[in-house]
């Protein structure tokens, strides 16, 4: 099955024209929170993998929350104007990640 | 026949039995009993539960350091299960809209940046007046890992796989067990979608934990 191969391909063409236009923005760890300046053509995407209360902020904004009961690989894609998204976690931010991609 | 004896032979026709089904059939692995939900104490639940709280004011701090985080009271502890839908009635309460995702989050409309502090406070108010069982935010213990593990190996990799999706080399049982609170392997790690409805369908059909992790409670 092709599918999921095209998207991956997707996100790493997306990837490569990520460090033209995103800038790393504040950075913490331990409690949990990354940050990340973006200015995508189509969407942003912000993935987090942490436990207990985790979430995506854009503009410093809450757009989704979620309860992790054991350590959750989670994903949200802005559109629209530049700007910054931001995860927070509760207990514990393992890794996360913030990428362009295209829609096409 | 001794009863004992009858009992081991039995068993032992079973085993052999088993073992020529598993040898014929694709996946090698007999699939574990889910282990049963650890009873927590009452005094361990309420210690676990002003753990959360704190980790939620911190969270909130974290956010908008000048917010006024207020009193709150538990009302009741919910399941995993009901969290979401619990969250979107109160905060519909509170007035703010808000809907349930397809993953289990909360997803809020809009808000005017004037209220997005105010928004917060709120999704503080709520979990904490909701908060999911402490029983399940507890650290998984061995027995949860080892299935933990199973489910991954012989369930999440091939349905990954299945869907073209490469998987990297997984870590060893023991490995996994002995790393899992400071660094948790999850084959999702390199899992990429272009879109969230993608990401949703891929979820939706490769469930990133079992459903029986908390034995067959949630």
């Amino acid at each position: 099955m092709s599918h999921g191969r095209s998207i991956m391909a997707a996100v790493g063409g997306a990837a490569l024209a990520l460090a033209l236009v995103i800038a790393p923005a504040t950075s913490a760890s331990a409690a949990g929170s990354k940050s990340w300046n973006y200015s995508c053509s189509d969407g942003f995407l912000m993935k987090s993998y942490g436990r207990h209360t985790v979430g995506h902020y854009r503009n410093g904004a809450l757009i989704v929350a979620w309860n992790n009961t054991v350590s959750t690989w989670r994903s949200t894609t802005f559109t629209g104007a530049p700007g910054t998204g931001t995860v927070y976690a509760s207990y514990a931010l393992y890794n996360s990640s913030g990428n362009c991609v295209n829609f096409a | 026949m001794p009863k004992t004896s009858k009992i081991l032979r039995a068993a032992g026709v079973l085993a052999l039995v088993g073992a020529t089904v598993a040898g014929c059939a694709a996946s090698p692995v007999t699939e574990p009993t889910p282990p049963p939900l650890p009873a927590l104490s009452s005094s361990e639940r309420t210690q676990l539960y002003q753990t959360q709280v704190e980790a939620a004011r911190d969270m909130l701090l974290s956010a908008h350091a000048s917010a006024t985080v207020p009193d709150v009271e538990l009302v009741r502890f919910v399941l995993p299960s009901e969290w979401a839908q619990t969250m979107v009635g109160c905060m519909d309460e509170a007035g703010f809209a808000a809907s349930v995702r397809p993953d289990g989050g909360i997803e809020f409309a809009p808000v005017a940046d004037a209220q997005s502090e105010a928004l917060s406070v709120a999704n503080y108010v709520c979990g904490v007046q909701y908060p999911v069982d402490p029983t399940y935010a507890r650290p998984l213990n061995d027995e949860q890992l080892k299935y933990l593990y199973w489910y991954f190996i012989e369930k999440l990799v091939p349905c990954l796989e299945a869907e073209g999706f490469n998987i990297p080399a997984p870590p060893s049982e023991a490995t996994f067990v002995d790393q899992y609170d400071a660094h948790p392997w999850s084959p999702y790690s390199d899992v990429a979608t272009s879109t969230e409805d993608a990401w949703i369908a891929i979820n939706e059909k490769c469930p990133q934990m079992p459903s029986a992790l908390f034995g067959q409670q949630d």
